[in-house]
């Protein structure tokens, strides 16, 4: 093969631009270069794995480098599966164990693990972790197809232009940070990394000299621009900014619009699943103010329905999505590589209504989900987790999981002396890689239980909230 | 309690850690419970207990626990 036909996926039409594509505190890469970058790398691994669509592990940070190793790894077939390099060591070695790799990817680095080959449907191409940093959940299987879709999807309804700098602030290793890398590459727009947070002033220095032309962020990102006065700054070049990963309280998603309506930029306000790539709505910026909880109408190509039990021509039910953008399967073992037999219509396991114009409005959750800072996280496997915990620390009693968005509740039912509560609360919050204050530790005399004998999660979450109150 | 059991309690609430580690000394982002998120339950927590409402530029100073008394000092709380 010769490496200057490397067919690099979203910047292959960039590929002699002097355009910077990426740059962080200190470096930058232009379209050229990066296209170089990923050519030498190429030729580099090359040398090292010999086997056809190996299976990789790839540890993804915000930074060029990173970036260089993902485009690699996509322009060579390689099978990846993207994680968060701030994940336990227990959670790298549960995928480790799992999916059995190739070889691990890490800071322009590879290192073949054994050569044995790994049958793989010939679509599959990026394993997204469900659970962010958070164990080690089932994967979401996605294809080449699945993520130029997705990408040309967005492309259709955000105003990203060749000239944009876009702050690159969500992990790479999540759905909706990844689809910013994405769209941004394919528009040749230039991509920005920092190692600051929005409490550095360097931040926000950044911001202004860039400068940055917008932004993407998850509730609590915005929650923190809210505190720091954002809606009183002056940010001209600032022409807009996105939001996703949950709901966004009511009161902050006006004050962000009334900001965005005063100084003439656009606010987004989207909805999406790793499921589905990233993407599956968006609400038109001039609705926001009317509809501050809407979550729009599905993107180009995607589709909606309600249903409510067998009635499938409802206003009110669990939301499905039909795309493109919708993923092969789910992937727990290697096994699962194998072959894929997607499902049309994905159940989104949110609750939603539908108004007369079309905008659809989430309500509630069928599933036993919550997000934790933009994060899915799954309170059966959190639960499962818990479990462990506590038969390792020879606590016996009935216990489980609930939660609400941004909090995770073990609750235990039988007695706990103090001791034994801090040590349960630190391995928690060690295996779950979460800090404490996302945690708290319930005991109560027993937990509810339903007709069949399972945990009442329902009656359980009324209990605890009325007893906060 | 004085302004600087009340500095002390705010932080220590915030934080998640207890009294005793809050120093002058203490720095954002040395210790893994001061994080960007805890910052912003800190200064949620700041406002509230010492009613003020902070500048942009002072929630982005206030990187110790000695930088919180002099920027707080600014919103007249006096610490002795």
């Amino acid at each position: 093969m010769s490496y200057a036909e490397l067919a690099i996926p979203f910047i292959k039409a960039h590929r002699q631009s002097e355009r910077v594509a990426l740059m962080d505190d200190t470096d930058s890469l232009t379209y050229r270069e990066l296209s170089e970058a990923v050519e030498r790398r190429a030729q580099n691994w090359q040398q090292i794995v010999t086997l056809h669509r190996p299976l990789v592990m790839m540890l993804i940070d915000n930074s060029i480098t990173s970036v260089v190793d993902y485009l690699t790894a996509l322009s060579l077939d390689y099978v990846v599966l993207l994680l968060n390099p701030a994940c336990s060591l227990v959670t790298r070695e549960q995928y480790s164990q799992a999916l059995t790799p190739n070889a691990v990817i890490g800071d322009g680095t590879v290192t073949l693990l054994h050569n044995e080959p790994l049958p793989t449907d010939a679509r599959l191409s990026l394993l997204l972790s469900t659970s962010g940093s958070t164990g080690a959940g089932k994967c979401v299987a996605l294809s080449q197809h699945n993520l130029m879709a997705n990408c040309d999807a967005i492309l259709a309804y955000l105003p990203i232009v060749a000239e944009d700098i876009t702050l690159a602030t969500l992990p790479l290793s999540y759905s909706y940070g990844l689809s910013v890398l994405h769209t941004h590459l394919k528009a040749g727009a230039a991509i920005c990394f920092t190692r600051h947070s929005v409490f550095d002033k360097a931040f926000w220095e950044l911001v202004k000299n860039r400068p940055v032309t917008s932004l993407a962020g998850v509730p609590s990102f915005y929650e923190m621009l809210l505190r720091l006065r954002f809606t009183r700054m002056a940010l001209p070049a600032l022409r807009y900014f996105t939001q996703a990963g949950g709901k966004l309280a009511e009161a902050h998603v006006t004050g962000l619009a009334e900001y965005a309506k005063q100084t003439d930029k656009a606010f987004y306000v989207m909805y999406g699943q790793t499921e589905a790539t990233a993407r599956m709505a968006y609400l038109a910026p001039e609705k926001v103010l009317e509809k501050p909880q809407s979550i729009g109408q599905p993107i180009a190509g995607g589709e909606f329905k309600l249903v409510d039990g067998l009635a499938s021509e409802c206003t009110e039910g669990e939301l499905y999505y039909r795309g493109d953008n919708v993923m092969l399967g789910y992937v727990a073992s290697v096994s699962d590589l194998q072959a894929f037999e997607p499902s049309e219509w994905l159940a989104t396991g949110d609750l939603a209504v539908c108004d007369e114009e079309g905008d659809y409005t989430i309500i509630g959750r069928n599933k036993r989900m919550i997000k934790l800072a933009g994060e899915r996280i799954n309170l059966d496997v959190v639960e499962q987790l818990y479990l462990k915990e506590l038969a390792v620390l020879n606590l016996t009693s009935p216990a489980c999981v609930i939660g609400t968005d941004d909090k995770i509740i073990a609750v235990y039912a039988g007695f706990l002396a103090d001791g034994s509560r801090q040590n349960v609360l630190a391995a928690l919050v060690k295996s779950l890689a979460l800090p404490k204050r996302n945690l708290q530790l319930n005991v109560i005399d027993a937990l509810p239980l339903l007709d069949n004998g399972k945990i009442d999660y329902a009656q359980l979450n009324k209990r605890l909230a009325a007893r906060e109150d | 309690m004085d302004t600087q059991q009340q500095l002390q309690q705010a932080f220590s609430d915030a934080l998640g850690i207890p009294p005793e580690k809050v120093t002058d000394g203490l720095t954002y982002n040395t210790i893994p419970e001061w994080d960007s998120t805890a910052h912003m339950v800190l200064i949620a927590e700041l406002e509230n207990v010492f009613d003020v409402m902070l500048d942009t530029d002072d929630i982005i100073d206030m990187s110790s626990v000695a930088q919180a008394k002099l920027i707080l000092q600014k919103y007249d709380v006096t610490f002795v």
